[in-house]
């Protein structure tokens, strides 16, 4: 009985969803119809083309949106080919099929994109608009999902991302691998951002119009074209990590309590924390584990990624464990740093590390500080501050600080103005 | 030279049977009209006829079948001349022809074992150091727990050291009741229980010190040293209740097969290590505040002194042009 109540509840609601999508989507296919006919001249398939095997190696999307034959992509799109031109070349499909080359004329890896350049000019072009819109907009987006046909996707604008410091446009809809690099078009067909990254279900990333506009405008008048693409590389992520790490020394931190301890909380308002703790009857220690982190990730090849900063802590306490006991269970938690993921062999050097008792706001702790160097951009490092606190016999504290490039100099006062502003409650108990 | 004697040695090395002769001539084989009757079916009925000649026996084979092996020469003869302590073999009986002037040698098997061997050797004391080295096996195992602990999980804990203190007993008592004939289990016993013992100790100090001198070098170093020394020590009293070899030997073969083991050790360890590792490999080693024999760096003076960590060799500097 109760199974045929949920079965036909079912169809009632499924039912109603229906009815709801299809009238909406009457009115939004036409309008989709009408901007994939204004657009569809203007928007183009990337190849990057394996020159060994003749076959194309990634595919993504392009849209041209000067007179001049200027196109836009990602950065992520064309990589291959910027990192090893002597292997790769770049070329376009047209709506009609027609395949031409593409020149790199300009990159900006902060934000992945890069400009390039057709010598065959197209007939139509796309307008570039503003992102500044308000949440709810239409967009729509356009581009050649996993190499099936050029594409239109209906969603909606909501606004930037929160947790980032290079913020891009949150897009409710579906943009799928071979998109990346199409446009989103507002209703009049103006380009307000271009199509990067999906977290599935919908969630969709867009980047800002602007900074194309700002990367085209370096491009045109020639101030970006110097040194190779290595350097240009070097120099804007020196650049950004400059930029990021000098509003982050400026910043005054707000703190968070892990235990016994007040420490550094969401020190700029693009960091996100998570929480956690435990208490379980069979385990002789409790804890508590806070990380911090943003969402940041540039992208540089694959396999090899940088930007993101990470912090997290961990308070124990022992529920009946001596001190040596405590204390096996201590190191054994101290002993697992971090993951990288983010480079490989041929990216980074081996981490270097050093380690000492450090006095830590009035307590002593065991200080552990790495840094590897990045093999082609040598004033970068990722690095890894970790502490724990040593001298109290059944309870624990440790800290980690992962930062992934960043310069030498910044490093070290990021991780200064960390230690400076860890505090403890009741000091002077041991 | 006309007394002598010859003996039956067994395949093991130890003495079988002997006899003593006072005869220019001696016959030796199956049959029962020898002087010296080998009971030994690859022997045959008249195999092997002996002349003393001076200080020297002539030794021929006059079976003509079965031969006459002599190990000095390393080969099968039909004739030969032997000396004091000289062996051969007929069929599989091995025979040593001595002369009642031979020098002893073996004087030396009656040098006695060293006291602390002979004391820990006792019955009553093995005991002792089973049941002091139970209860440090049980506070060890106790201590590297992290979770309730039962009194099953400890006993196994423990009988994982006391099992392989036995085996590696057993083994020595074995190669003694081959070598010198005494088995001498309890004292072997006690000296692999009190080495493992003395094994996790010197651990446990290697690890302190690395951990005070902030240095995982120091730890290695110290722990390979001291192990190195504990491992000759023991390996010497091993060889000492099991074999008759010299001091002066004793030393230089337990010494080199502790220097072989870190050698393989230290080779195995580094052939294995990944040459890129994308995680820090940090000394991570913690220990409860029992005593602190440096004191605190500050802030700014740890980070004054660890800038050497973002120095690379130069050849990352500058990747080559491809």
């Amino acid at each position: 009985m109760r199974k045929k109540f949920l079965v036909s509840a079912g169809i009632v609601w499924a039912a109603a969803t229906l009815a709801a999508t299809a009238a909406r989507a009457q009115s939004m296919t036409d309008e989709a119809q009408r901007i994939y006919q204004a657009a569809h001249r203007s928007v183009v398939q990337v190849q990057v083309i394996d020159l060994a095997t003749g076959k194309k190696t990634s595919i993504g999307s392009g849209f041209q949106f000067s007179p001049e034959g200027d196109m836009a992509t990602n950065f992520h799109v064309v990589a291959e080919a910027v990192h090893a031109p002597q292997r790769f070349r770049v070329e376009y499909v047209r709506h009609d099929g027609l395949i031409g080359p593409l020149e790199v004329r300009g990159i900006d890896v902060i934000h992945d994109l890069a400009v390039v350049h057709s010598p065959e000019k197209q007939e139509t072009y796309l307008l570039l608009g503003h992102s500044d819109l308000s949440k709810g907009t239409h967009l729509f987006s356009m581009g050649n999902p996993f190499d099936l046909g050029m594409s239109i996707v209906d969603g909606i604008y909501n606004g930037l991302m929160e947790d980032s410091l290079y913020k891009k446009i949150l897009f409710s809809g579906s943009i799928n691998p071979g998109m990346s690099g199409g446009p989103a078009l507002d209703k009049e067909g103006k380009v307000i951002g271009i199509n990067v990254a999906t977290a599935g279900n919908e969630v969709s990333f867009l980047v800002p119009v602007e900074h194309l506009q700002e990367l085209y405008g370096s491009v045109s008048s020639g101030s970006s074209a110097q040194g190779s693409w290595k350097e240009i590389i070097d120099e804007q992520l020196v650049t950004n990590q400059n930029q990021y790490m000098r509003r982050l020394l400026a910043a005054s931190w707000n703190t968070l309590e892990a235990g016994e301890a007040r420490v550094p909380g969401e020190i700029l308002d693009v960091f996100k924390c998570w929480g956690k703790s435990e208490d379980k009857e069979k385990q002789l220690y409790n804890y508590a584990y806070i990380q911090c982190s943003t969402s940041d990730n540039i992208f540089l090849s694959n396999g090899f990624s940088t930007g993101q900063i990470l912090y997290k802590y961990l308070w124990l306490t022992s529920k009946g464990l001596n001190p040596f006991r405590f204390y096996n269970f201590y190191q054994s938690r101290f002993q697992y740093p971090n993951p990288y993921e983010n480079a490989g062999e041929d990216d980074v050097t081996n981490f270097k590390c050093d380690n000492n008792f450090v006095d830590i706001g009035g307590r002593t702790a065991k200080v552990i500080w790495c840094a590897r160097q990045y093999k082609k951009f040598p004033g970068l490092y990722d690095i890894n501050f970790s502490l724990a606190l040593t001298d109290r016999p059944q309870r624990g504290f440790m800290m980690e600080v992962l930062a992934l490039g960043v310069g030498k100099t910044n490093a070290v006062e990021f991780v200064r103005k960390f230690m400076k502003a860890v505090q403890w409650q009741n000091l002077s108990s041991k | 030279m006309a007394k002598f004697i010859i003996e039956i040695i067994h395949p093991l090395r130890f003495l079988r049977e002997y006899k003593t002769f006072d005869a220019p001539l001696v016959r030796i084989g199956r049959g029962y009209d020898n002087d010296l009757i080998v009971a030994d079916p690859h022997v045959s009925a008249r195999h092997l006829i002996v002349r003393a000649q001076g200080e020297e026996w002539a030794v021929e084979d006059i079976s003509r079948e079965n031969g006459m092996f002599v190990p000095k020469f390393a080969r099968v003869v039909e004739q030969a001349s032997l000396k004091s302590g000289d062996e051969l073999i007929i069929g599989r009986t091995r025979l040593r022809f001595l002369s009642p002037e031979h020098p002893v040698a073996a004087t030396k098997l009656l040098v006695p074992t060293h006291v602390f061997l002979r004391t820990i050797g006792r019955p009553v004391n093995m005991g002792s150091i089973l049941i002091v080295c139970l209860m440090g096996f049980a506070a060890h195992v106790y201590l590297i727990s992290v979770e309730e602990t039962s009194i099953w999980k400890l006993a196994a804990g423990v009988l994982g050291f006391v099992f392989s203190s036995f085996f590696w007993a057993g083994v020595w008592a074995f190669i003694g009741r081959m070598i010198k004939h005494k088995t001498q289990f309890a004292a072997q016993s006690s000296l692999s229980l009190l080495f493992v013992a003395a094994v996790l100790i010197t651990v446990n100090i290697s690890e302190y010190l690395g951990y005070w001198l902030n240095s995982e070098t120091v730890e290695t170093v110290i722990a390979a040293i001291l192990l190195g020394g504990l491992c000759t020590v023991f390996l010497i009293g091993n060889l000492t209740l099991a074999t008759n070899v010299s001091l002066k030997q004793r030393i230089a073969v337990c010494s080199s097969i502790s220097i072989g083991i870190i050698a393989v050790a230290a080779l195995l360890y580094y052939s294995a290590k990944d040459e890129f590792n994308p995680e820090p490999a940090y000394f991570a080693s913690l220990k409860p505040p029992v005593l602190k024999i440096l004191s605190d760096r500050s802030i700014d003076q740890f980070l004054a002194e660890t800038t050497g960590i973002f120095d690379f060799p130069e050849k990352f500097k500058q990747p080559a042009a491809k």
